[in-house]
């Protein structure tokens, strides 16, 4: 029997990885990008068709509840995309610097 | 020698005009005076003023902060053959009368930094500000300034090749202190008078704390400071 929150499991992750395919093939995401997402994806996908499974391996490695693994894995994943759009908004700010003080520069070679 | 007066300015229109306008011919050594305004994306007449006043402007699109501005300036000074740069803020906290004394010292020094003497005016929080600043200034980076955030400052165009900062913000001047004590440049510094016109502009208290963070980053990331 397949409930409610396996299809809405399964379409999320199918959802989270066409959007991750799409900005692939737009270039906006690298291979690295790309590849870390649809494996978040997948995974939930996975989770949602044998959440027994789950169940199997959170027992295994000591939480009681699947909501604490989730919870630990939030943070972590968070923090891991903290730091990625730390280091972007720094690049890009570093460019947009660089472009707004070389057009100003511009005035003087004319 | 060439002199060039950098004045970065965001939203100045109502001082600008009386900046450049007072910056005087200097004599002696330097045979020619410029003035370069860059404008820091401001919303206002900034820019016009200080074209109708002789300035050249340069102008950001957008506002990128003091630090940004001034490079551009001193960049742009470096490319029109300037022997000596003299920075100063357009808000008419600086009387560009004193670029005289500044430069006199500047003949035995790389950089001359300025000192404000008008204490009782200073606002209650630019005092706390500036003592933190300047104990923090000598325990990290062993350079004896006692006023680290007065901006009003003269260097040589070699100097400038040693001391061209990074950061883009108000941490420019603790910077600029910072290469100074890892280039072991020589400097001096002189007493000037200031006019605090509005409260409201300039380093306010989190601007200090940021200065800070940024002043212990750059004590731990200035690689040459090691050697």
């Amino acid at each position: 029997m397949v409930s409610i929150v396996q299809v809405i499991g399964v379409l999320t992750g199918l959802i989270f990885i066409y959007l991750d395919y799409v900005k692939f093939k737009r270039k906006e995401f690298s291979t690295m990008d790309f590849s870390i997402w649809f494996g978040i994806g997948f995974f939930i996908i996975l989770a949602a068709i044998f959440p027994h499974y789950i169940n199997t391996f959170i027992g295994k490695i000591g939480f009681l509840r699947a909501l604490d693994l989730f919870t630990i894995v939030g943070f972590i994943v968070m923090f891991w995309i903290l730091f990625i759009v730390y280091g972007k908004v720094k690049e890009t700010n570093k460019k947009v610097e660089e472009f707004v003080r070389k057009e100003a520069l511009e005035k003087l070679k004319k | 020698m060439k002199l060039i007066v950098i004045i970065p300015a965001y939203n100045e229109e109502r001082t600008i005009g009386s900046v450049i306008k007072s910056i005087p011919e200097v004599n002696g050594r330097i045979s020619k005076t410029e003035v370069i305004v860059v404008d820091d994306g401001s919303k206002d007449k900034t820019k016009e003023i200080a074209e109708k006043n002789g300035a050249l402007v340069l102008s950001h699109r957008v506002n990128l902060g003091k630090g940004a501005a001034l490079k551009t300036g001193c960049d742009a000074a470096i490319m029109k053959n300037a022997d000596i740069i003299v920075i100063l803020d357009s808000d008419g906290q600086h009387d560009p009368s004193e670029i005289p004394p500044l430069l006199e010292k500047l003949k035995e020094n790389d950089i001359v930094f300025s000192r404000r003497i008008k204490r009782e005016n200073m606002p209650l929080f630019a005092k706390i500000g500036n003592f933190g600043l300047k104990f923090f200034t000598r325990l990290l980076f062993n350079v004896n300034v006692n006023d680290p955030q007065s901006g009003f400052r003269a260097f040589t165009k070699e100097c400038y090749e040693k001391i061209r900062w990074n950061t883009t913000g108000y941490s420019v001047e603790n910077e600029i202190i910072a290469r100074v004590g890892i280039n072991k440049l020589k400097y001096s510094e002189i007493l000037i008078k200031t006019i605090y016109k509005d409260k409201y502009k300039g380093t306010t208290l989190l601007d200090g704390f940021k200065i800070l963070v940024d002043m212990i980053i750059l004590r731990l990331t200035l690689r040459k400071w090691y050697q």
